[in-house]
């Protein structure tokens, strides 16, 4: 092992492949009240950094904290935080209300505009495959090069979000074998900046391999 | 439970709130690859509560948004205590293929590879516990100010936090004989 030598985009290569072969539930899942917890922010920073640290090394309940995250952003009283401070001091909460979802809406309507990415910069081109691949065939995932981008990570989801695919790569297309691509198999795949902080990423696209 | 139908008798404005709220859990949840099916399950459990609850309720006339987003953590929560008894009933099978992981090629880079990333997460698991959540969160592509924005943290803190825990975990690798390429 010693001539290896390790730098984040690599490191972070190894940790999603570590992540998956751990499978889909770890040792000792918390309890769905703590994931709801943490995201409200509940409770003390000790146990919430714990409740993180399994959260993020346990595919199950990772999956179960996004969903609440997700629930909690388009309806908790919580975000957006100007929303808030304004409709605690003002407003009565039904008013509250009605400002978090026509706010909300309003970006709703803008990300489906744009097909945006996260942090809404430009979004990465996917080019192939399209909505549908030929089954029993290797699988060429190719899109446009981003100036500035050195690796890009595709990432291929099955029917539950789960991540069954994940791989870093420099060039711009990437060509998965047969036998990872199941005929009748439906899977959503996007393609985004590997590099830390970057919010650069394509819309996620659908992709199904028909049944032989 | 999961395969009773959806009601379809809401009333048009309260089906007008589900409907835009599915819309931003959508929205939000997509750049985190949120499931679609598990938000399907949960609006359906949304729209038969609803359905059940509107004629005795005041509450779901007087704060029709409101309503919605607890009724929808309330099934949400559901949902995961139904999965975790699934969970703990369900036994694995030796036939059950493992985790998919790319093909290298060649079976000696596929093992030193697979056991290149076993020492990764042992390195992890061995950075002290206040760190640790950090450096998962990033290795997995959080942005700094996702992970801030969570933790209720300040940007400064976060980062020291994080270069910290970067920082160890460069040692515990350096220990295991991992070298670093360029400080990160």
């Amino acid at each position: 092992m010693g001539k290896d030598r390790m730098s984040v985009p690599r490191l972070q290569e190894l940790y999603a492949q570590a992540l998956a072969r751990r499978g889909e539930a770890a040792e000792g899942c918390v309890p769905p009240e703590e994931l709801l917890a943490l995201v409200r922010k509940e409770g003390s920073e000790e146990r919430r950094l714990q409740v993180l640290d399994h959260v993020m090394g346990c595919q199950a309940c990772h999956r179960e904290f996004e969903l609440l995250r997700a629930l909690e952003a388009a309806g908790g009283p919580r975000e957006p935080a100007t929303v808030r401070s304004i409709g605690r001091r003002i407003m009565p909460l039904a008013l509250a209300a009605s400002v978090l979802f026509a706010i909300g809406v309003g970006l709703v309507a803008r990300n489906r505009e744009g097909d945006t990415t996260r942090g809404g910069g430009t979004a990465l081109v996917l080019l192939t495959p399209g909505a549908e691949a030929p089954p029993a065939q290797p699988v060429t995932f190719s899109w446009r090069h981003s100036p500035g981008t050195e690796h890009y990570r595709l990432e291929l989801l099955d029917r539950n979000g789960t991540v069954v695919f994940s791989q870093l790569t420099p060039d711009t297309s990437l060509t998965l074998p047969a036998a990872l691509l199941p005929p009748g198999s439906s899977y959503r795949w996007w393609v985004r900046d590997a590099m830390p902080g970057s919010h650069l990423a394509s819309p996620l696209r659908a992709l199904r391999i028909p049944s032989k | 439970m999961d395969s009773a139908p959806v009601p379809d008798r809401l009333s048009p404005a309260l089906d007008a709130v589900v409907t835009r709220f599915a819309g931003m859990v959508r929205g939000v949840g997509w750049r985190h690859r949120l499931s679609e099916a598990d938000v399907d399950e949960v609006m359906q459990q949304v729209r038969i509560r609803l359905w059940q609850a509107q004629r005795e309720s005041e509450q779901i006339s007087r704060a029709p948004a409101s309503y919605v987003y607890r009724t929808a953590v309330s099934a949400a929560l559901d949902l995961m205590r139904r999965r975790r008894a699934q969970r703990t009933d369900r036994t694995i099978s030796l036939d059950e293929p493992a985790a998919a992981l790319p093909d290298r090629g060649d079976p000696h880079d596929d093992l030193a590879y697979s056991e290149l990333s076993q020492m990764v997460a042992r390195a992890i698991d061995q950075i002290p516990a206040s760190r640790r959540p950090v450096v998962r969160m990033h290795l997995a592509g959080h942005p700094r100010e996702e992970i801030a924005q969570l933790l209720g943290w300040s940007e400064a803190k976060t980062r020291n936090l994080l270069y910290r825990g970067m920082d160890d975990l460069r040692e515990r690798l350096k220990e295991l004989g991992v070298g670093w390429e360029r400080t990160a």
